[in-house]
């Protein structure tokens, strides 16, 4: 890649970054005022609600519209002391040692993947990164071997990409990654023999502005130096953050992040260089005692 | 398992002092062996102080264990601390740290073993969550793969806080029972029936 494409992307980086800090101000304004509106309407509420409660004593549980909800019977408890704080309703007796109904994740084939409709950039990172970025269409071929070479302001590590685990995941990782996407981003979050978490643009965990299907493993096939996509705890909720997987803590975790490959070159050098950056002070590893930068990330094709 | 469990929606040593006394006191218990481990990333250490504070209110005996990552579960020591406590209190909210730190370690097999010994395991906000399996995701309120403690219902710890999209959500994938507990309300296994503390709301039948 050039020097003035690496110019242009800075810039544009620098633009979305701006951009991000105004929305984000916008936002605090809006939310301040939102926050006066509500205390006012609150107030107005509590003293509804407290004439209403003057009129009734019964518990009242305010539920989802479609959902339904029952609460058991405390009486048919056997432990005595705890009878009295209970409240209400039939019972029900439970087999702990029934068979347990899992959301037990599958390893997903190739084929089952849905990809998007945004555009592939050159194999050779020459593309100008989009103004905003889609879920892309397939651009990769899951029978070819892909490496990302990993440069940060702290050294380089490759990571040797799995397609044919999780096509739909390896192919949006190199696309942000041929567009430059990654180029200025930060690992943003380190924890000794956990995770070093790395992608994120500024503060902004929505980015990329779309999300990917998952394309989970079966429990305990994580291992250290596992490359894999972070996620918000829902779903199909993937997008551009990644971690490395780093020590034990990490291994166990459960399988609800998909796999894209493997550090193959510099993962006792550089990966234990950064995650010796953790802040144990940090809360939940954010940040770590320096700022990590992703220079660039180079996708290689054989 | 012939213990008593006590799933409790959130507020460990601060929203729960009732319940608590009448658990330790049905179970004869003068000391607890707490385990902030949920919380290993987010100052453990004030778990610890409030575990202090309310033992005092509550003249209870306090060890807190402070089985913080994989290594300190690896070891027999501590595994030998829980398996000779008669109350033990799980607490802090990430679930999944929990749960990466707990599976298949000495400490974990401790904590089965010394409820199936008619312990008395006390587990609060997301540390309650990730007792059962499936546990809930607290970020995003998918399912995953929990320690298994407690099995066919799922645990939504500190529900008030939820809003209402993600509870829809996570009942949309439910395929077993969900107890949505907020902070101050509680389930209570014993003898192999629930009992439920406050306005807990059970999705589904258990």
């Amino acid at each position: 890649v050039g020097t003035t494409k690496r110019e242009r992307q800075k810039a544009n980086r620098q633009q979305r970054l701006e951009q991000l800090a105004k929305t984000a101000r916008k936002e605090k304004t809006k939310r301040r005022s939102l926050q006066i509106g509500l205390i006012v309407v609150g107030g107005l509420i509590a003293l509804f609600v407290a004439g209403y409660l003057y009129n009734k004593s019964d518990d009242e549980t305010v539920l989802p519209a479609d959902s339904v909800a029952t609460t058991l019977d405390p009486t048919a408890t056997t432990i005595d002391p705890l009878a009295p704080t209970t409240s209400a309703a039939p019972t029900t007796t439970v087999d702990p040692n029934a068979p347990t109904t899992t959301a037990a994740p599958t390893t997903t084939i190739a084929e089952a993947f849905t990809y998007g409709s945004g555009a592939c950039p050159e194999a050779d990172g020459s593309s100008e990164p989009p103004d905003t970025y889609e879920a892309p269409e397939q651009c990769i071929d899951a029978s070819k071997t892909y490496t990302a070479q990993v440069v940060t302001n702290k050294g380089e590590f490759t990571i040797t990409l799995d397609p044919a685990r999780s096509p739909g995941n390896v192919n949006n990782f190199v696309t942000l990654a041929r567009y430059g996407y990654y180029d200025g981003t930060q690992c943003h979050r380190i924890i000794k023999e956990f995770v070093v978490q790395c992608g994120r643009l500024g503060d902004d965990d929505a980015a990329p502005g779309y999300s990917v299907a998952d394309e989970l493993p079966s429990d305990g096939e994580y291992t250290e130096g596992m490359v894999v996509i972070a996620n918000t705890g829902t779903a199909d909720s993937g997008g551009a953050q990644f971690f490395i997987i780093t020590g034990e803590n990490g291994v166990s975790l459960p399988p609800s992040y998909s796999i894209i490959g493997q550090v193959t070159k510099g993962y006792n050098t550089t990966v234990a260089a950064l995650e010796n950056l953790a802040d144990p002070l940090a809360e939940s590893g954010t940040p770590p005692l320096v700022e990590v930068d992703i220079t660039s990330i180079t996708i290689t094709e054989s | 398992m012939t213990g008593t469990i006590a799933l409790q929606g959130g507020g460990p040593f601060v929203a729960n002092d009732d319940l608590d006394r009448q658990l330790l006191d049905a179970a004869g218990a003068r000391k607890i062996v707490m385990l902030p481990t949920a919380d290993a990333f987010e100052h453990p250490e004030h778990l610890v102080a409030a575990s202090l504070q309310w033992g005092e209110r509550l003249d209870i005996e306090v060890e807190a264990l402070m089985v913080l990552g994989r290594t300190d579960a690896l070891d027999e020591g501590a595994a030998a601390v829980v398996r000779g406590a008669s109350t033990l209190y799980l607490v802090g909210d990430q679930p999944l740290h929990l749960r990466s730190v707990m599976k298949d370690t000495p400490v974990w097999q401790a904590v089965v073993d010394m409820l199936a010994g008619g312990g008395l395991v006390v587990a609060a906000g997301g540390s309650a969550s990730a007792m059962c399996d499936p546990m809930v995701d607290p970020r995003g309120g998918a399912f995953t793969l929990g320690l298994g403690l407690v099995t066919g219902l799922a645990f939504v710890n500190g529900s008030e806080t939820w809003s209402v999209e993600r509870l829809h959500r996570t009942l949309a994938m439910a395929d077993i029972p969900v107890v949505c507990s907020p902070t101050g309300t509680a389930m209570v296994r014993h003898d192999n029936a629930w009992t439920h503390i406050g306005n807990t709301e059970i999705h589904g039948t258990l």
